[in-house]
């Protein structure tokens, strides 16, 4: 991938990741987001996986931010409880702390491992045929059991929020 | 030609599914499909909702068991779709324990849901579903397998917590459930993650033995290690029990409380199984010892100060986790089946007896509101003899007290470990035990030597009833004859110990 | 700026799944906590990918379809269960979600 398309998207992830985690309006954290999805997405493209980079912006943004910010719409979240929702400030620097030094191991850890050129791999790598493929035959069984996880998804909506009764 | 085939230098044909090629499937596939048949019921009646949901849906786990029972004995062990589905006498023995929980919190479920006034067919389907999901996840060692059976064991799970949707705490404790849940997944995953990243395979069984000195691996290692440890609810992962075990509708604590503890301590047998070439490198023994004794320790205290029954049980189940990870510290040191065996022996007086005790605390509770804490349950040793009685059985069985089962899965666990010098870890253990009697005596003393404070009408339910008698009966049997034998079922602990023999 | 390589990937997704489980931990709003969860999982995705083109094999990418999907399914239970109790209480914060703390 060329380094500065990395790097920009590299940079707005990060940027928008902790406009997520900081931001205290709920609607401000879900379109930072939207970014960090859409900016991964364009990372995904540059990793060979096409059909991984459709699905992230189809899925991820299109669907779950979209349906995540209409819960904040549907809910309504008035001023004073964004008040109430202000950052506990201690435990959030103590875990900050703790995950950065934990970034730090890991990554000194994990760039021990020695990088090794990737391997070659033909130009139909990660197409929606190559993925289509396998999704069939290899992962047949993985592909039905998620078929039962989105059911149960669709069942357990329906029976914690339908109104009624 | 497809592009595939060349990218992972294997040809891609659809797996061969005529014949029998799918029974090992099928317990899974009992569970799951058998789910769907329960949605279909529901919503073709749906108009009526009084159709007798627990004897319908109590069919499939009847029907998983018996096919359990056809394969016994002298079952080899074979694998569909590769790595991802194995089916050996440890998957069996897990399956079973998972399909007993399943089958009683459904036999409970009818008359506790009748109670709080939620009677509907798809919290069958529910229980349904996470059991099969349960039967997944201890039967392989393909990672996106064991993620996606670890999924479906939970979602459901987090839904039947929040099910009484008017109740207050029923919710909440969903909501901590779902949050802490889906956070342990995104660590179990990044674990995942690692280790195909070192390996470039996600069979763990082929990935943890082809480079356990990578510390990329080594590090996915933990990550995912600690996926298991939330699941089977050990500190430093225990936070959210109590409140989720209060919270929840009773009879999803009773099916929760023990189904979910046999299918990830199955799991993580199979796991440390396989990841014998890490643990020698990394201090996994030590750590599990730490866990182990941190567990019992902070179950037996927390609980000793409860006065409600429900969160009693719950900080009393983190003690047993504690107890079974004494279990899984000799298997992970020294490798000896034996030990793991005596952790599934653990698992099935653990069902019974918690089963039974939540079983008991659904008869005493009246309609609309529940009657949990200790204090209320003054006299009722007398009202209620035989409900008193079991009570009694069920209480000295957790509390490790012969002749009841719990006794004797103990003495297993901790001579294994002696057996392997972990003779300091089997002394904080007996230790632990003797304080734990305290706190189940206390609901015995309220039972037989306090005065009734309540008037107190006994709803009769003849299935919860037999549930519970039954789980008593058993826990006598097993306790004081761990080793007769029924016509046709072979002796337990030669049973236990067969099903870990084969192990993969 | 050099090459890129799968060890940038693998950083950049270190990175962003430890500010997501910050989020996690030091978050009080429940729909924030559920975003952080979803960033977390983002980050596994980037590494899963990295690593699938590195090893020249689809297992990566075969993961990180079924985790969007799983991800999808979260949500959507997450946000039903946050209705439901906002329904009952209107709150979305955890900390006024004592009744279990008493």
């Amino acid at each position: 991938m060329n380094p500065i398309l990395f790097w920009l998207f590299a940079a707005i992830a990060v940027v928008s990741s902790l406009f997520v985690v900081t931001k205290r309006s709920p609607m401000a954290n879900a379109l930072a987001l939207a970014l960090v999805m859409t900016a991964l997405a364009g990372l995904f493209a540059g990793l060979s996986a096409p059909f991984l980079f459709i699905i992230q912006i189809l899925v991820y943004t299109g669907a779950v931010v979209v349906l995540i910010i209409f819960v904040i719409m549907l809910l309504n979240l008035r001023p004073e409880e964004l008040k109430l929702q202000a950052l506990q400030k201690g435990k959030f620097f103590a875990s900050a702390v703790v995950a950065l030094a934990l970034t730090g191991l890991v990554l000194r850890l994990v760039s021990a491992e020695g990088s090794t050129p990737p391997a070659a791999v033909p130009a139909s790598f990660g197409t929606v045929e190559a993925i289509a493929d396998e999704l069939f035959t290899t992962y047949l069984l993985p592909f039905e059991v998620v078929s039962f996880i989105l059911l149960v998804g669709i069942i357990g909506a329906v029976v914690v929020a339908k109104r009624g009764e | 030609m497809n592009s595939g085939s060349m990218a992972s230098g294997a040809a891609l044909v659809f797996p061969d599914l005529s014949g029998g090629a799918l029974n090992p499937l099928l317990p899974f596939l009992i569970l799951s499909v058998g789910a769907l048949v329960l949605l279909l019921l529901d919503s073709l009646f749906a108009k009526r909702n009084n159709l007798p949901w627990a004897m319908i849906s109590s069919v499939l786990p009847l029907l998983a068991l018996a096919t359990y029972a056809t394969r016994w004995p002298g079952q080899s062990g074979t694998t569909v779709f590769g790595p991802m589905y194995i089916e050996d006498p440890f998957a069996s023995f897990v399956g079973i324990l998972v399909c007993i929980a399943t089958l009683f919190g459904m036999l409970l479920s009818e008359t506790y849901l009748k109670k709080m006034g939620r009677y509907r067919g798809d919290y069958f389907a529910l229980l349904a579903f996470s059991a099969s999901g349960m039967v997944l996840f201890a039967s392989t060692t393909e990672f996106l397998t064991l993620f996606l059976g670890l999924e479906l064991l939970s979602i459901p799970v987090y839904i039947l917590t929040g099910f009484l949707r008017r109740d207050q705490k029923s919710l909440e404790a969903a909501m901590k459930y779902f949050l802490l849940g889906a956070f342990s997944s995104a660590l179990f995953l990044f674990g995942g993650a690692f280790i195909y990243g070192a390996t470039g395979t996600t069979d763990l069984a082929v990935a943890l033995r082809s480079a356990p000195q990578s510390p990329m691996l080594q590090i996915g290692f933990v990550l995912l290690l600690s996926g298991f440890l939330f699941k089977a609810a050990t500190v430093p992962f225990h936070m959210w029990t109590p409140d989720v075990y209060e919270g929840a509708p009773t009879a999803v604590t009773a099916f929760m409380a023990t189904s979910i503890k046999a299918a990830s301590f199955g799991a993580l047998g199979r796991l440390l199984y396989n990841a014998a070439p890490v643990t020698q490198i990394l201090p996994i023994p030590d750590m599990l010892w730490w866990i182990a004794v941190l567990t019992m320790t902070v179950g037996n205290f927390a609980a000793l100060t409860q006065s409600n029954i429900k969160r009693m049980l719950a900080y009393s189940s983190i003690a047993h986790a504690g107890y079974m990870t004494v279990g899984l510290v000799s298997f992970a040191s020294s490798g000896d089946t034996e030990a793991l065996a005596g952790v599934l022996y653990y698992l099935l007086a653990y069902t019974l007896m918690n089963i039974g005790a939540f079983g008991v605390v659904i008869l005493w509770s009246e309609k609309g509101t529940e009657r949990l804490e200790i204090g209320e349950y003054a006299g009722l040793g007398w009202k209620t003899p035989a409900l008193g009685l079991a009570m009694t059985i069920f209480m000295i069985s957790l509390a490790g007290i012969p002749p009841a089962a719990g006794f004797f899965g103990k003495y297993y666990i901790f001579r294994n470990a002696v057996e392997h010098g972990y003779v300091s870890l089997v002394v904080l253990g007996v230790l632990n035990s003797a304080l734990s009697v305290y706190y189940y005596l206390r609901v015995l003393v309220a039972l037989y030597m306090r005065p009734a404070t309540r008037e107190f009408t006994m709803d009769r339910s003849v299935v919860v009833g037999s549930v519970v008698a039954f789980c008593g009966l058993a826990l006598l049997w097993i306790g004081i004859a761990p080793d007769t034998v029924l016509p046709g079922v072979p002796a337990l602990v030669g049973w236990v110990r067969e099903s870990v023999l084969t192990l993969r | 700026m050099g090459e890129i390589t799968t060890g940038h990937y693998v950083a950049l997704s270190v990175v962003l799944f430890f500010i997501g489980s910050v989020g996690v931990l030091g978050r009080k709003n429940a729909i924030t906590v559920l975003m952080s969860v979803e960033l977390m999982l983002n980050a596994v995705n980037l590494a899963l990918l990295a690593f699938s083109r590195q090893w020249g094999n689809h297992a990566g990418q075969m993961l990180a379809f079924f985790v969007i999907a799983v991800a999808a399914v979260e949500a959507a239970v997450g946000l039903a269960i946050l209705v439901a109790i906002f329904r009952l209480r209107e709150t979305t914060n955890l900390d006024d979600m004592s009744t279990l703390n008493e």
